[in-house]
């Protein structure tokens, strides 16, 4: 629960780079700029849906009681 | 040379042909690899054969659909140089390295893992096995990351990573990193590989449900269906929620292509998004309101500021003020740009000229042009040279409605792969519930409504490609090099000709494709091996 409320806070962080700038091709430079620590998150967000996906996949066998033997 | 644009339509049609063929196989290819992996883990906890004849029924599918997503992906790298070679040269560089470690990632672990994935059941030991199905998961889906780092590139070229160099005219690497790691390539690889865990989710679900309609192989299908709905309802949700985000990045980073996926002409505070509506294909500078765009339109109000900006009451721009200014907010006319551009590239012909005669005080001054800074923000230090522009020179005299992309294609691609989205999820809750109280075998209505819509994300991820591809028109690099000048200079017959010989082949490809995979599906898990 802990990771989730972090990678939520860091996704709304986000957000804080909204503004009404633009440079003279219509293009924000705001977000034109690389946020390369960004990039780096939202790629380990990656493993983290799977290992979520997997886990989810477990509990359904459990609860549908398809197998209990997880 | 010229270019006859008759031909650069029927070279961009061959490469849509072949990425939209390709891209059958493809999100395919991510999500079963993953499916499979969890089938096998899934056996060796708890050692159970009915796991083990799960999961190689499904490697079975999978492994017919990695072979042709393997044999599609190598005409596009043939492609790049028969008809797209000037793209080729000119961002060879920039776009090559990462195409250059896709493509030992997918040879060297691909291939390695899925033979022993594949072949090595009776060989090697069951840990090893897994081990073998997780890394040919990963490395399929490593594949993805750095194809779509090159294509990330192509959405968004930030003079963070590259620039254009003088000396050999071409665009040069100056940061491996910010090129790996920038936020619109790693967005649209999440969105592309959820979108393949959500297809290959539906088509286990899909299949799963047909066998259960038919009353065959029902514990099979029951143990399936419980995997691919769990999966697909978590991967589902994350599209949506990783959309967003995706959506956000194109809104900041390339204004034509959502200005055009929601039909703004006009830019707006507070822009709604349209739900539902028929945009119409009007000169963008003639367009007095957004009103007058659309036959009929239900809108959202504030949402596409809130979606695209994170403020409801945000200016979007629209079409009209990418092409004719908006000088309260800092946006200059094409006309503008595209005279920045031309001077650039006059300088550059300059530079060559000088150095051509020894001239080096005029190579230098042609050199310091080039790379003039004509605008800067202090906030974020982020600057524009004369350099950056210099695509957009060849729009000077060109009809300045071909800046963006035809609105109804993009228009309709974009929103009915958002309404497919939300399909996907609706089903894959309906069908999670179902399964957990234990009633899915018993749902004959949300089984036929898995089988009928076993297709549609293939749909979706198609229409979806589309709205990155056509959206990014009419610049192959956006903002930087336009498609007219990244195609080969070749006689329009040899286009042609190899189109419907590719076209041959796709439709030969597709037929047996379907054949084998409905004859696997046909024979069931026992039949499978």
């Amino acid at each position: 629960m802990r990771v989730f409320i972090a990678m939520l806070m860091v996704f709304l962080g986000n957000f804080l780079l909204a503004a009404d700038k633009f440079m003279p091709n219509g293009i924000n430079p705001e977000v034109h700029k690389i946020h390369t620590t960004w990039g780096v998150i939202l790629f380990f967000m990656w493993p983290a849906l799977i290992i979520i996906g997997y886990l989810f996949v477990e509990f359904t066998l459990k609860k549908s009681g398809l197998e209990k033997d997880l | 040379m010229g270019i006859d644009l008759h031909m650069l339509e029927w070279a961009r049609a061959q490469f849509a042909m072949t990425a939209l063929f390709h891209f059958f196989f493809v999100p395919f290819t991510l999500g079963m690899s993953f499916l499979v992996a969890f089938f096998e883990t899934i056996y060796v906890k708890t050692g159970k054969e009915e796991w083990k004849e799960i999961t190689q029924f499904w490697q079975t599918i999978f492994g017919i659909n990695f072979a042709l997503g393997l044999a599609t992906g190598i005409i596009h790298e043939f492609e790049f140089g028969t008809n797209w070679s000037t793209y080729s040269w000119v961002v060879g560089d920039l776009f090559g390295a990462p195409l250059a470690v896709e493509g030992i990632v997918a040879f060297f672990m691909e291939a390695t893992f899925a033979a022993i994935s594949f072949f090595g059941w009776k060989r090697v030991s069951t840990g090893v096995h897994l081990s073998a199905t997780w890394l040919l998961a990963i490395g399929s889906n490593l594949s993805a990351l750095w194809i779509l780092i090159a294509n990330g590139f192509m959405q968004h070229p930030s003079n963070e990573f590259g620039f254009f160099n003088i000396d050999t005219s071409r665009l040069e690497m100056t940061n491996f990193w910010a090129l790996i790691t920038q936020p619109v390539a790693q967005v649209k690889f999440l969105h592309t590989i959820s979108a393949g865990y959500t297809l290959s989710s539906l088509f286990v679900l899909g299949i799963s449900a047909l066998y259960l309609l038919k009353g065959k192989h029902k514990d099979f299908a029951k143990k399936s269906a419980a995997v691919a709905a769990a999966f697909g309802l978590i991967s589902s949700i994350f599209v949506a929620v990783i959309g967003d985000e995706h959506a956000y990045e194109v809104a900041n980073t390339q204004p034509t292509k959502i200005a055009s996926a929601e039909g703004l002409y006009v830019g707006e505070k507070g822009a709604p998004i349209v739900a539902i509506g028929i945009p119409k294909n009007l000169p963008a500078e003639e367009v007095k309101s957004n009103d007058e765009a659309f036959v009929f339109k239900i809108e959202l109000p504030k949402m596409l500021s809130l979606l695209g900006k994170r403020d409801p009451n945000a200016y979007v721009p629209g079409l009209k003020d990418l092409i004719k200014g908006n000088e309260e907010y800092g946006i200059w006319p094409l006309k503008k740009l595209a005279e920045i551009g031309k001077e650039a590239r006059e300088d550059l012909f300059k530079y060559h000229e000088a150095k051509k005669v020894g001239d080096e005080a005029a190579a230098e001054a042609a050199k310091a042009d080039f790379y003039k800074v004509i605008w800067e923000d202090k906030d974020t230090g982020v600057k524009l040279t004369k350099a950056d522009l210099i695509g957009y020179g060849y729009f000077l005299d060109k009809n300045p409605d071909l800046i963006y992309p035809p609105v109804p294609s993009v228009f309709y691609a974009f929103h009915i792969m958002v309404g497919l989205g939300f399909w996907f999820i609706l089903l894959f809750l309906m069908s999670w519930v179902a399964i957990v109280k234990g009633t899915f075998e018993q749902n004959k209505f949300l089984q036929k409504l898995a089988v009928i819509s076993v297709p549609l994300p293939w749909i979706a991820t198609s229409f979806g490609w589309m709205t990155a591809e056509i959206g990014r028109q009419p610049w192959t690099v956006f903002g930087v090099l336009p498609t007219a000048e990244s195609v080969t200079p070749l006689a329009l017959t040899n286009v042609q000709a190899t189109f419907f010989l590719f076209l041959t082949a796709f439709v030969i490809l597709g037929i047996a494709e379907l054949k084998i995979l409905f004859t696997v599906v046909k024979s069931g898990p026992k039949g499978a091996h």
